[in-house]
């Protein structure tokens, strides 16, 4: 299924040219296409296609969320999902399994949103690497198929290589809202089974959470910060998908105005929501409060528009907080519940929202989940029996890709960047307004590469690449975490990156860098770190054969000043 | 390992390679396929690259 939710905004030809590029490859290799506008990927994956049982892979850090129906469903890199669908097979490291026991039940004003940030904040962002979540407990009963979607999706932010739920009688309910009964099956753990990692959450114990900037991982409750002055709130993303996310916050704000300081924008994420918006009043009580609406898509959670003012917070109900993510330098997001984010929309303060009960008088609005929904399936297109004469339509700004050069026996290159931990795919290769465009223009996005950390990386990249043929670059724990956009290893690589000399990879980053030919090198003893600096030359030898032999690979470094070298390995 | 957790179902009815064995390499079948436009571009082109003719359901 190709979606189309991320480059909606059509500033000049290069995004429309790549919807109708993207049509037509999907009608040429027998794809569904979701069409622009229609909604974003995963929660419309998640009402028409998804289906308990089965497994997905997605060019996209939040496939996972589909594990809300119980499904295994993995975000990865795009040529692996190329080569699942051209029917190969995924290999994957066989990951722990993390049963997480949801037990109890929420408290009024705390949601889905809070139990994901409840597990940030236990485990920050790297703590799921290398791991499948599985909730199981009674706490799953309170927890509808989309709030799990929640849960699921935000899975992506903790590093795991997917989360997954079991299908129950909540999962055949949703199904049959969405018309598809026959599409569920019953998919639960056996009695007694066992978990690799064992944690429990008592769902009583929760207050309502928020992470700061700018990690998702950076949480605190909502109370710690409260009475901070905010400019914005944004309703939406696939991290708060749900219809009942929507009517929550129409329900919080209703008759009511938003504060004159704050913008409130909402981005609905499907058309068939916005209908069932409109059906349930929320869309209405949301216009009278003040709501901007904008269409279905991902837009200020990837930077598609929705930039916050300088020097201001803005609260989001997105996944990710990275820096400049917002398309604002030095943004401040934040990152919490629908009713935190309608709470403080009317306050103009961050506000826990169980404080709406003395500042307002409000009770917990309760939802009820309609037994059936209005369905739109209006701007889905058909596969095609046979698409085989179908030609590819690029516009100019379409570029095949290019040729990627073997790697050399031999390479003496400079250290052009030394950065830390955590390092995010958003400061690798920006996306937003500005730079998404050219996704499918490698020569041009390539100019863009680290700009976030340093806006001079393009220029000495150009420069090494023809002094010495290329560069390293050095960083700490979980290199490249975020998103599974391949670009942030294609663009480094066109711009002659060899290697990476990093603690530890996130788990799509290093199949990037290895599917895309730059090595993804760690290091044997971490203290060598601190021996490397920015400006170093660095000697790599022999590096097809000890790749293909799987041999540790000397870094020999000459200081600018002063000679040493230390030994590290490739992963 | 005859109880099975959610996710040890999922893998092992999907399993063409390799053992469950935590940290090491499996293969599985996939089923379904997910693309968006900001990555999908370029999984269309090597898709091209690859001269796939169709894809395989």
């Amino acid at each position: 299924m190709q979606y189309v939710d991320h480059n909606l905004l059509q500033t000049d030809f290069k995004n429309a040219d790549d919807h109708l590029f993207l049509l037509s490859a999907a009608q040429r290799f027998g794809l569904w296409y979701s069409r622009p506008g229609n909604g974003v990927s995963h929660p419309v994956h998640m009402e028409r296609f998804g289906k308990p049982g089965k497994t997905l892979v997605g060019s996209d850090s939040h496939s996972c969320a589909a594990g809300s129906l119980g499904m295994l469903a993995i975000g990865t890199g795009g040529l692996d999902v190329a080569a699942a669908i051209a029917g190969q097979p995924y290999f994957v490291k066989m990951p722990k399994i993390w049963g997480i026991k949801l037990s109890g039940k929420l408290p009024d004003w705390v949601s889905a949103k809070d139990v994901i940030l409840e597990m940030l904040r236990r485990h920050d962002v790297k703590g799921g690497v290398g791991k499948i979540i599985e909730y199981y407990g009674d706490g799953l009963k309170q927890l509808s198929a989309m709030d799990r979607h929640v849960i699921a999706n935000m899975g992506a932010e903790l590093g795991a290589t997917t989360t997954v739920f079991p299908s129950d009688n909540e999962t055949k309910r949703f199904l049959k809202s969405q018309d598809r009964e026959e599409d569920w099956s019953e998919l639960v753990a056996d009695e007694n089974c066992e978990y690799d990692l064992h944690e429990e959450i008592v769902l009583d114990d929760l207050v309502p959470l928020i992470a700061l900037p700018t990690s998702p991982g950076n949480v605190v409750p909502v109370s710690e910060v409260a009475g901070k002055k905010i400019s914005q709130v944004v309703l939406g993303s696939s991290a708060n998908p749900g219809l009942r996310d929507f009517w929550m916050a129409s329900a919080i704000v209703k008759d009511k105005t938003v504060h004159s300081d704050v913008s409130f924008d909402v981005n609905p994420t499907s058309r068939q929501i916005i209908q069932n918006m409109i059906d349930n009043k929320a869309f209405g009580n949301l216009i009278k409060a003040g709501a901007r609406f904008h269409q279905s898509g991902c837009m200020g959670c990837i930077g598609m528009g929705q930039a916050p003012a300088s020097d201001t917070i803005s609260l989001r109900t997105m996944p990710r907080n990275f820096p400049s993510r917002s398309g604002t330098e030095d943004d401040q997001v934040h990152l919490c519940s629908p009713e935190t984010a309608a709470a403080s929309a009317l306050t103009g303060k961050i506000t826990d929202p169980r404080d709406l009960e003395k500042l307002y008088n409000m009770t917990y609005p309760k939802y009820i989940q309609p037994e059936m929904e209005i369905i739109n399936k209006d701007m889905l297109v058909a596969p095609l029996e046979d698409g085989s004469k179908i030609e590819l339509l690029k516009g100019p700004n379409i570029k095949s890709l290019p040729h990627i050069d073997h790697l050399q026996e031999n390479y003496t290159v400079p250290v052009l960047l030394k950065m830390g931990d955590n390092v995010s795919t958003d400061e690798i290769l920006k996306a937003g307004a500005e730079v998404l465009p050219f996704r499918s223009n490698l020569p041009e996005i390539s100019k863009y590469s680290f700009t976030v950390i340093d806006d001079t990386f393009y220029d000495r990249a150009m420069q090494a690449k023809n002094e010495h043929g290329g560069h390293i670059v050095v960083a700490k724990e979980n290199y490249a975490q975020g998103s599974s956009r391949e670009h942030a290893a294609l663009a480094p690589k066109y711009l002659g990156q060899v290697a990476v000399l990093a603690k530890s990879y996130a788990r799509i980053a290093w199949q990037n860098l290895v599917n895309f030919g730059i090595l993804p090198l760690e290091f044997i003893d971490i203290a060598d770190y601190d021996k490397i600096a920015q400006g170093d030359m660095v000697t790599l030898k022999n590096l097809p054969n000890s790749v293909s032999e799987k041999n540790t690979i000397p870094v020999i470094i000459k200081k600018r000043k002063w000679g040493s070298s230390g030994n590290f390995y490739q992963a | 390992m005859e109880n099975l957790n959610v996710t040890q179902k999922l893998i092992k009815s999907h399993l063409l390679k390799g053992e469950m064995i935590p940290g090491k390499e499996i293969g599985i079948k996939i089923d379904q396929a997910l693309l968006q436009d900001a990555t999908g571009t370029l999984v269309q082109l090597e898709l091209e690259a690859m001269s796939l003719k169709k894809s395989k359901d």
